[in-house]
């Protein structure tokens, strides 16, 4: 009944700009 | 680096979603509009986990602890990224401590 449980990497985010 | 101009991001502290920023999660992985300052966010696995737990009655502390269940990571670590990881939301203007 164990869990598996994921990879952890360090929360990241990536921003793109928009050209509205 | 927990905080910035003049906001404290603590283990007790509670964020939610800033009202206004579309967001949807495609294949465990969050992507985030922000109209108002013309930005895409596209956020990786864990950053997705976090920003789906904001719902500004969940402390930080305890989304770390959510994390340590749902991935292969110590409690300490955990909570560090997370406390780094929602500074750096509040910072964008997607999230906002209640």
């Amino acid at each position: 009944g164990r869990k598996t449980k994921k990879t952890y990497e360090k929360p990241d985010m990536t921003v793109m700009r928009i050209n509205r | 680096m927990s905080e910035d101009e003049g906001l404290v991001v603590k283990p007790g502290s509670r964020l939610r979603r800033v009202k206004g920023i579309a967001w949807r999660v495609v294949e465990g992985e969050a992507v985030l509009v922000n109209v108002r300052s013309d930005e895409v966010m596209h956020l990786n696995p864990t950053a997705s986990f976090l920003w789906s737990k904001l719902d500004g009655e969940t402390t930080l502390e305890e989304i770390a602890l959510d994390m340590t269940e749902e991935f292969e990571v110590r409690r300490e670590e955990a909570l560090a990224d997370v406390l780094e990881f929602a500074a750096r939301l509040a910072e964008k203007g997607v999230a906002e401590l209640v």
